[in-house]
């Protein structure tokens, strides 16, 4: 006791490097499962860093405004003209509230079912990513508190993004497709009846393969999930870049880009 | 040895606190800074004190893991790898020399993201020894702009420090 009294400091470092070592034993052999240090300290690390986050998208967007002026008023003329035509549309399509409580009720004598569980969407905010940039893992400002929890789907502008790792009360850790073991089912857009597995992942594309060695597929191809497993169908996927026959598996190979580019992710959606 | 623990505690704080501010403020491809590894580099080459450096390093590594990773540990094992290299090159270092201070700068950005990759492909992940490379280069270049300014600060202040103490502690006694 002494000894620690008078070394504080190397007795400090060696408690860390002990702490570091446990930790990363842990992370190692659970694959990054949440341990409960980390919900208890996401939380409130979580909300101290969000303000922060959220003035720097404030000045960001702000200071971006300034210098595309131009680009931003012709995106502005185009979606009023837009706007203008989908609102004729809107009219021609209304029906009124007779017509609408007759479907109501058809839908209930029928037990009419939506396709797929999921009918939530909360879209969240990217606070921050890891210290690395090229891992693509990223918290966001939602978590348990909205209903998200730890598997569910996370989608962005253009595509499917991945999947919620661990969630706090209002944060959730998202872990891109790219950068995790992948099972998921495919079909290519203009022919549904191609489906295909992707289960694999070299960082940056995804490979997988067609369920039919024969299937004609081609390159840039637009690939959506198919609705079996665990994600909901027609979520973009990628597009495919190169198509491969092996003969010693007899599988026709698949890579593809994903549609969603990761870096310049800064909103996404989750479904519940 | 107190003042440094508080220097230490605000500087520290204020690196992971403005980590998010930054990251969404520079919304380009790669272009974040490692603000806590940059100011632990930087303090580490401009100061005598190492050791209280490396802890701080370490701890606010470990926070980061906590609010903004997935793998708890391994940023932290990457922050005391990098470091401790760092340490023990600094005896190789010309003091108040720039361009040494710059070259373990991108040293030790390399490095940390290296470890930080093994680390994390023992974990599970799935992403390319090339593709870390890529955004390695880019967060280089910015760890360095940040890496310089903050040793420019502190080594003004410690030299400004050391000259007021040389001539009126000198006068005084």
């Amino acid at each position: 006791m002494r000894w620690i009294r008078e070394h504080k400091l190397v007795s400090f470092l060696t408690l860390l490097i002990v702490l570091a070592a446990g930790f990363i034993i842990f992370a190692v052999a659970t694959g990054g499962e949440e341990d409960p240090a980390a919900g208890i300290s996401g939380t409130v690390f979580g909300k101290i860093s969000q303000p922060f986050a959220s003035a720097g998208k404030k000045i960001s967007g702000g200071v971006s405004g300034i210098f595309s002026y131009k680009k931003i008023k012709a995106e502005n003329d185009a979606l009023r003209k837009e706007n203008e035509q989908l609102k004729q549309q809107v009219a021609g399509l209304t029906i009124d509230s007779d017509e609408r409580s007759q479907i109501k009720a058809l839908k209930k004598a029928l037990k009419y079912k939506g396709k797929g569980d999921t009918t939530e969407l909360v879209s969240a905010d990217i606070i921050s990513t890891d210290g690395t940039n090229w891992m693509n893992i990223f918290t966001i400002n939602i978590g348990t508190e909205r209903g998200v929890k730890s598997g569910c789907v996370v989608v962005g502008g253009s595509g499917l993004v991945g999947t919620v790792k661990n969630a706090g009360r209002k944060w959730s850790k998202v872990v891109a497709l790219t950068d995790q073991n992948v099972s998921l089912s495919f079909a290519v857009k203009n022919n549904k009846r191609i489906i295909g597995i992707i289960n694999s992942s070299d960082g940056s594309l995804l490979k997988g393969f067609t369920l039919d060695s024969e299937a004609t597929v081609t390159e840039g191809d637009k690939l959506v999930t198919s609705g079996l497993g665990s994600y909901p169908s027609g979520i973009p996927i990628g597009s495919i870049t190169r198509v491969r026959y092996d003969s010693n598996e007899q599988l026709q190979n698949v890579t593809v880009r994903p549609a969603v580019d990761f870096k310049a992710l800064r909103k996404v959606s989750v479904l519940l | 040895m107190m003042n440094n623990v508080r220097n230490g505690l605000i500087t520290f704080s204020a690196a992971f606190i403005l980590q998010p501010f930054i990251h969404n403020l520079i919304p380009l491809r790669g272009w974040t800074p490692n603000l806590v590894l940059c100011l632990a580099a930087a303090l580490i080459c401009a100061t005598e004190e190492s050791g209280i450096w490396l802890a701080f390093g370490m701890l606010f590594a470990l926070f980061s893991d906590f609010a903004f990773g997935l793998y708890t540990g391994i940023g932290m094992g990457a922050i005391l790898v990098s470091l401790t290299i760092l340490i023990l090159l600094k005896h190789f270092l010309v003091e108040a020399n720039v361009l040494m201070a710059a070259l373990m700068s991108v040293m030790t950005t390399w490095v940390y993201n290296f470890v930080y990759w093994l680390l994390a492909k023992a974990a599970g992940n799935m992403a390319r020894l090339s593709a870390m490379a890529e955004m390695t280069i880019i967060q280089t270049v910015v760890n360095l702009l940040f890496f310089m300014i903050i040793y420019v600060v502190v080594s003004r202040w410690i030299h400004k420090k050391r000259k007021w103490t040389f001539y009126f502690r000198q006068s005084r006694l």
